[in-house]
């Protein structure tokens, strides 16, 4: 005789999505300049399209996510102009395609220059299902604006060679690992040397052009920087701490301490306002995974014990964790838990420091490490406020 | 605007991110605005030797539209 049965499913915590879209062209923003000398679009488009990229983001506090990344599980994608569907509109057929495969999946390649007199709106939709709840969760990103300045004769207009929305990702800056590196007596290798200005570098030049018309200015006007504190203030911004420098040319700034900010370029003739244009600046923290590697057992007489961590970001193993992500390493035994002992990416401590016991009860030993990435460099200051700075007169900064 | 048929191999070298781009086989189609930009090409003082420096020949607007419909 079969007895009573009872299903129990798992409990699975909702899930939370972040949605957002980024312009994977700086060379070929949203904002296009039609020259009407030559009556070209710059850039023109159908040369250089612009790529539009919703980045979606759907994890759960329970850990039963995998991978956030949830651009490659997207249905029913549509991308919208002015609120209607982008494929039901002739002014668009042939002119833009949406990627279906991975990461990728959902991105926008548009291939249609904007007249001046237009101005389009663009959104994102689609349909996220979630297997583990069996629900679909809708998603709807802001809009963002395509838009052509026109550049009549008299008419200024600033650029610059970076897009507008500028992410900083230590985990991927290449520059930082190399000086941790040669600070560490640890020599780079040729590779990173070559990579070490990939576009990820903390030290970030922004380019500025300054155009009249269809006509770069090299010379008769000023460039000042600003912090946007609101909006209504301004900060004028000079040479030190997170802006390396100013000039006509380009604007260099360091990243590292920069949390989030936004910014604003404008250009001068005396004391008339020529052009203007704004930044933001934004830190990234990716999730990333940090576990200890030594799993050798322990000897009765062992009284030290080393450890190192092993942190993946991305799929992939980082360099030099402790470059920038602070980790402390700790120890649970059957008498003590929470045993903290140093911080680094490696460890060495004392075993009988754990409380681990001799019998079969208290033998053992849990090793584990509690790991944030660190945040923004600050310059070093003492209690009177006065910077500390190295024998040739450089700041120093910390983090 | 000007625009540059370059070689992937030495633009990707250069640090310039080839994302989006028209491409065939080994070119690569550029904007003048990217290489005049690319902070490893700073040495060289116009866009035709920046454009030279990876492997590149430069073209107008109209040049370049003569040119892309061999390019995905």
């Amino acid at each position: 005789m079969e007895t009573g049965r009872k299903r129990i499913r798992k409990d699975f915590a909702p899930l939370t999505t972040s949605v957002s879209l980024s312009c994977l062209t700086a060379y070929s923003p949203v904002t296009q300049v039609f020259n009407a000398a030559n009556m070209t679009y710059e850039p023109n488009r159908l040369v250089t399209p612009t790529l539009l990229r919703p980045d979606i983001i759907a994890n759960a506090n329970d850990g039963s996510i995998a991978d956030p990344h949830a651009n490659a599980r997207l249905a029913n994608m549509v991308w919208k102009a002015n609120g209607t569907d982008i494929s039901t509109l002739p002014d668009w057929s042939g002119l833009y395609s949406i990627n279906q495969v991975g990461y990728e999946r959902g991105t926008l390649t548009i291939y249609r220059n904007v007249l001046p007199s237009e101005r389009i709106s663009l959104h994102f939709e689609a349909d996220l299902v979630d297997n583990r709840l069996g629900v679909t969760v809708s998603i709807k990103t802001d809009p963002i604006v395509l838009s052509t300045v026109d550049a009549s004769e008299d008419t200024y207009g600033l650029s610059i060679g970076e897009t507008q929305r500028i992410f900083y990702n230590p985990f991927l800056d290449i520059q930082h690992r190399i000086e941790w590196k040669t600070s560490h007596g640890i020599t780079p290798t040729a590779a990173e040397l070559a990579a070490a200005s990939d576009g990820n570098q903390y030290q970030r030049t922004i380019p500025i052009e300054l155009f009249k018309g269809g006509t770069k200015l090299t010379s008769g006007y000023t460039v000042k920087l600003y912090r946007i504190n609101n909006v209504n203030s301004l900060t004028e911004l000079s040479a030190g701490a997170e802006i390396v420098s100013i000039s006509t040319s380009a604007i260099v700034l360091d990243l590292r301490m920069i949390e989030k900010d936004n910014f604003l370029i404008k250009a001068f003739s005396g004391a008339t306002e020529l052009a203007k244009i704004q930044f933001s600046v934004e830190r990234v923290y990716p999730a990333f995974s940090c576990e200890p590697t030594n799993e050798t057992g322990i000897l009765p007489t062992q009284r030290e014990r080393y450890d190192v961590a092993q942190v993946h970001c991305e799929g992939k193993i980082v360099e030099c964790p402790s470059s920038i992500i602070k980790i402390t390493w700790y120890t649970d035994t059957a008498t003590i838990t929470s045993q903290q002992h140093n911080e680094g990416a490696e460890t060495i401590f004392n075993v009988p420091d754990t409380g681990i016991g001799s019998t079969a009860n208290d033998d053992w030993m849990e090793v584990w490490t509690e790991a944030i990435q660190k945040g923004i460099y600050r310059t070093a200051v003492d209690a009177n406020g006065d910077t500390f700075v190295d024998e040739n007169g450089n700041e120093l900064i910390f983090n | 605007m000007n625009y540059i048929i370059a070689n992937r191999t030495k633009s990707i070298q250069a640090g310039i991110n080839l994302v989006g781009h028209r491409v065939k086989g080994e070119s690569v189609i550029l904007n003048e605005k990217e290489v005049s930009s690319c902070a490893a090409l700073a040495k060289h003082r116009t866009l035709r030797t920046k454009a030279a420096a990876i492997g590149g020949t430069v073209y107008t607007d109209d040049q370049i539209m003569k040119k892309i419909k061999d390019y995905e």
